[in-house]
Parts: C-alpha cells; sequence; structure tokens
C-alpha cells in the first residue's frame, strides 16, 4: 500500500516539487494549504508522515507543532521552511519535530529525511504496541478479580500508585501481596524505573543488611568485592520489602533512618548515598497490634503504613476462584503442552466451596497439579486434591465422582506426580519453611531437600 | 494541472521539466504582482496587506527557486525579502526586484529553446 505523506504548506508551487521527489520513493502526496485544512485532513486520515512549512496563515506551524504531538503523536513532523534562524529550528525540535529542512531543498535530502521519519514513526508505533502487550501483564490488569473484595482493593491501590506514599500491603499468605506490590509500581509514575523485591523472611540473618544496604570491599569475610544493595539497585523506582515483619529489631531501626533520610551507608562503609525510592512493604503478622505491644518498631510501622492495604483472602472473594481457575488453566496448558479447555461442574463447585487457606497461591498449585494430571480435555473433581473435595464436601457442597467404575489400572496416576504435588504445596504454604514443611509432612528434612533437588523445586516468583 | 507521477511513459526528466515550465510560469506571475504592489505604494515601502502579500511572494520564491534548479531565483528572491523585512527604501526593493525578475526571463530562456525545439 502507498504511504501517504502530508505537505502543509500554501505555496502551490512547492506541491509538484515535493510530490515528484516523494513519488520517487514511493510516497503519495497530500497537500493542506493551511494548518486547518492539515487539521480536517488529519481527523480522518493517518499519513505516515507530515511535511510542515512554519509560515502558514492563520495558524502558524510553531502552534501546530505541539497540537501535533498532543493529537496525533504517532505522526512524525519534519520542518521545512525558508527561514534559517538557529533558534527556531531548537524550538521546532523541542516541540517534536523529528527533521530540520531549509528551502530550497535538495530532492534527495528530502526524501531521505521524510524515509528516516516514517521510519522512525513505524519503530514508535511497533514500541509502544509492544509495550501496551507488555504492560497488559502488568498493572492492576494483572490482578483477576471481580469481586467487591478485591475491586475495592484495587481502587484504594489505584489512588496510593498516583503518588509516592509508603504502602503497607497485608493480608494473609498467598493472597498476591507481590503481584499487587508490582501492579502500584507498573501504574505509578515510578514505571520505567527499577522494582526491587526483597523478602525480609527469606534472606539469612547474617546477608540481610548487606542485602539492604550493600557493602563495601572487605567489610566482612568473603566481601571480595563492593556491592550496591537493594536501596541503592530500587534508586528512582520501588523497592517491595515482603514480610517486612521478621525484619530484627536493629535493621527495623536502620530502615527507619534510610525511610526518614533517605540516605544509606553501606556495611563497612563511610560514604552516604542518597537514594530515591517508594517503599512498598507486606507483611502476614498484625504488624499494628505488633507495634503497640512493642514487638515491632511502632515509628516503623507508622513510617510503613502510611496507606494500608488489606488484600481478602480467596475464600471473601465471591466467584474469583473461578476466574482464576480459567486463568490458571489457560496458562498452565500452554505451559504443559495440554487441551484442557473447561473445568467440570463437580471441580468447579469444590473449586468455589473449598476454603482455600493457602489462598490464590494454593489454587494455582492445585490447578497446574490438575492439569499434568489430567488426560481429557477438562478437569474433573478427581483431578483436585482430596482436602479440596473433602472440604468442598464438609463445606456443603456435593462432589460426584464422575468415574462411574472403580479406578481402572491406567487411571492410577503415578506415585511421583502426587509426590511432588504434596511436597509443593506444603513448602508454599510455609513459605519454604523446609524445617516447618518437614515437621508436617512427617519427613525429614535432609528427605525433604533431596525432594526439591529431585523435583526441580522452586518458588513462584508470581504469587506470595 | 500538474503532470501524472504515474505516467509510465513519461520519463522522470521530463517530468521534472513540465514542472520547470509550471514553476516559471507561476514565477513569472509572482514577480509581476510584486512590481504592481511597489508600484502602487509609490515612494513607499507596501505596508499592511500589500506589504504582507509582497513579503510572502518573496518568501515563496526564495524556498522554491533552487529546488526546481534556478539557484540564482532562490538567491534573488532572499536578497527582496531581506530587503523588505530590513524595511530598506521603496528604491532600493525596486533594485532588488529588477535582479529577480532577471533571474526568472533567464530561467524562462534555458527553459524557451527546448519549448521551440518541441514545437518546431
Amino acid at each position: 500500500m502507498t504511504e501517504k505523506v502530508l505537505l502543509v504548506d500554501d505555496d502551490p508551487k512547492l506541491v509538484g516539487l515535493v510530490q515528484h521527489h516523494l513519488a520517487e520513493e514511493g510516497f503519495e502526496t497530500i497537500w493542506a494549504a493551511s494548518g486547518e485544512e492539515a487539521i480536517d485532513i488529519l481527523a480522518q486520515e493517518t499519513p505516515a508522515a507530515v511535511i510542515l512549512d512554519l509560515l502558514l496563515p492563520g495558524i502558524s506551524g510553531l502552534e501546530l507543532l505541539p497540537r501535533f504531538q498532543t493529537d496525533w503523536p504517532q505522526t512524525p513532523v519534519v520542518v521545512l521552511t525558508a527561514q534559517g534562524d538557529l533558534n527556531k529550528v531548537v524550538e521546532c525540535m523541542q516541540l517534536g519535530a523529528v527533521d530540520y529542512l531549509h528551502k530550497p531543498f535538495d530532492g534527495t535530502r528530502l526524501a531521505t529525511s521524510v524515509r528516516n521519519a516514517t521510519t522512525q514513526g513505524q519503530l514508535k508505533a511497533k514500541v509502544e504496541s509492544l509495550t501496551t502487550e507488555l504492560r497488559k501483564g502488568e498493572g492492576f490488569d494483572a490482578i483477576i478479580g471481580e469481586s467487591a473484595a478485591v475491586q475495592k482493593c484495587i481502587t484504594l491501590m489505584r489512588r496510593a500508585a498516583a503518588s509516592d506514599i509508603a504502602v503497607l500491603l497485608g493480608g494473609e499468605s498467598g493472597t498476591g501481596k507481590e503481584v499487587a506490590a508490582r501492579a502500584i509500581h507498573a501504574e505509578s509514575g515510578r514505571r520505567t524505573g527499577p522494582f526491587i523485591a526483597v523478602n525480609c523472611g527469606a534472606i539469612p540473618e547474617g546477608l540481610i543488611e548487606s542485602e539492604l544496604f550493600g557493602h563495601e570491599k572487605g567489610s566482612f569475610t568473603g566481601a571480595t568485592h563492593s556491592r550496591a544493595g537493594c536501596f541503592e539497585l530500587a534508586d528512582g523506582g520501588t523497592i517491595f520489602l515482603d514480610e517486612i515483619g521478621e525484619l530484627r529489631s536493629d535493621l527495623q531501626v536502620r530502615l527507619l533512618r534510610v525511610l526518614q533520610e533517605h540516605m544509606i551507608t553501606r556495611v563497612g562503609g563511610e560514604k552516604e548515598h542518597k537514594i530515591d525510592v517508594r517503599v512498598i512493604a507486606a507483611t502476614n503478622r498484625d504488624l499494628k497490634t505488633e507495634a503497640a505491644s512493642g514487638e515491632f518498631r511502632e515509628d516503623l510501622y507508622y513510617r510503613l503504613a502510611v496507606f494500608p492495604v488489606e488484600l481478602p483472602p480467596l475464600r471473601e472473594r465471591d466467584n474469583d476462584s473461578l476466574l482464576l481457575t480459567a486463568a490458571f488453566v489457560l496458562r498452565f496448558a500452554e505451559r504443559h503442552g495440554k487441551t484442557i479447555d473447561g473445568v467440570s461442574p463437580e471441580a468447579r463447585r469444590a473449586l468455589q466451596t473449598y476454603s482455600w487457606p493457602g489462598n490464590v497461591r494454593e489454587l494455582e498449585n492445585v490447578v497446574e497439579r490438575a492439569i499434568v494430571l489430567e488426560d481429557g480435555n477438562s478437569i474433573c473433581a478427581d483431578s483436585l486434591p482430596i482436602e479440596v473435595r473433602q472440604g468442598a464436601a464438609a463445606n456443603g457442597g456435593e462432589i460426584v465422582d464422575n468415574r462411574a467404575a472403580p479406578v481402572s489400572r491406567e487411571e492410577i496416576v503415578s506415585f511421583e506426580v502426587e509426590e511432588r504435588q504434596i511436597i509443593l504445596r506444603a513448602l508454599e504454604l510455609t513459605q519454604w519453611n523446609v524445617q516447618e514443611a518437614s515437621n508436617r509432612l512427617g519427613l525429614g528434612r535432609a528427605t525433604i531437600y533431596r525432594k526439591i533437588e529431585r523435583y526441580g523445586l522452586k518458588a513462584n516468583p508470581n504469587v506470595v | 494541472m500538474l503532470p501524472d507521477v504515474n505516467d509510465k511513459t513519461a520519463d522522470r526528466n521530463e517530468r521534472f521539466r513540465q514542472l520547470q515550465k509550471m514553476f516559471i510560469g507561476a514565477a513569472v506571475d509572482d514577480v509581476s504582482e510584486m512590481g504592481a504592489l511597489l508600484e502602487a505604494a509609490g515612494d513607499a515601502t507596501p505596508g499592511g496587506d500589500a506589504g504582507a502579500r509582497f513579503r510572502k511572494l518573496a518568501h515563496d520564491l526564495r524556498g522554491t527557486g533552487g529546488g526546481y534548479e534556478f539557484p540564482a531565483i532562490s538567491d534573488t528572491a532572499a536578497q527582496v525579502e531581506d530587503s523588505y523585512l530590513a524595511e530598506s527604501s521603496a528604491e532600493a526593493l525596486r533594485q532588488s526586484l529588477a535582479l529577480l525578475r532577471g533571474a526568472v526571463d533567464d530561467a524562462r530562456r534555458v527553459l524557451e529553446p527546448e519549448a521551440e525545439r518541441v514545437s518546431e
């Protein structure tokens, strides 16, 4: 298809010349004799580029440039003028022109400039399209749910995203606190800056200070190089401090100073580094009560909880479990190469009525396990863990085993698949506390570590 | 009427020559109009709408002459426009306009022999 270029110039003698040179490049030239006419044309057509004279009757080219940037930012503008004022050149480029040509122009130069402008415009459109696609998975679009409870949270978080206010996300384990933190960052003015997540409960005590604040070379055994900490890495962006309640008291003091003064000093260092970081913290503990009782620093609590948001447990989110299930089915069916496009009525009832103590994370694991187990094209109740089926029955949901015959030899699921899911679920529910998981499963710690290595288990970063 | 750039039978040079002839025709008209504006102003330089029109005509010839491969038209038109913007006297404007008229006539003579050969 022939690309069109809009020439905005009131001199009819120029039209033939521009048309002649651009035709050689495969462009069709549309002509507007005034700024007003150009606006009318742009309202109906999308040229690949605009060639704009500055000296026009009515609206001048300089007045038009900012309007083009606002209303048609995808269309690159080449300014063509007989004026040789350098200040005008600077002004035009600052107002968004992509190139500037003096009249009388060389035909080859004009064609090259327009070709470069159209290529730049296409690249810009492509980048914006890809960015939009990428951002579909970020921001509040990543939070799946139509229930009043989750929509209320999203409304609050949108307000928080519009400023740099410190946010404290509360809620049970597995309610999606990290997803929420990422969404706030992606919708904030810091979206182009870094997002650094730190799990204050997962990092060994001896390393957490260095992890947060960095260290200088030689500051401790093994510190062979200086290293920036997470606060420095998050400069210009957002730091997400998960399980903030696990932070030991001396580090709470240090963190408070950082939040007050916006300066950090690395371990073993003397130089202060200025930082510009927005803080989002999360906890599944009752930090307010702990602050009142002295278990957590009260002054730090109030510095972190300027904007508290409580994420609801899955059991309080109406039918969001089904929406989430549908999303997880799509994701895991593709990942595991399965053709699964639905959930049986019995399975649906179980998923809706189970209490989900592990919340969204548990649901995600259950769905993935079911996808792996299923041979058919829908998830049946039999593919759900027994506690989900039993829990649904206990809650009044009727679970019917839709296999009329006893389990046949072919329907026996491999022990390894079952074992893998049981161990993974236990680790997720205990936030990867291997000791606790081993205690609850009745297995030794060494056994759990062997299973982790054997099955290649790792924490899912998308669910807190 | 502009030559059809999609006319595959006309080669590029011929199309451009046709454009040049159209340009010269318009330039002759423009220079005549500028002369009329100067004459109407008498010993003064054209002002108000007449002055704006005078300047615009010079400005446009300045911006297009070289593109049609008539750099002298651009150069002399630039002198006219700059002279007007510098608030030169009417006489100075007449002199610079004469140079522009000469450049346009020279350009027409360059094109006209070819037209005579075509018509022979």
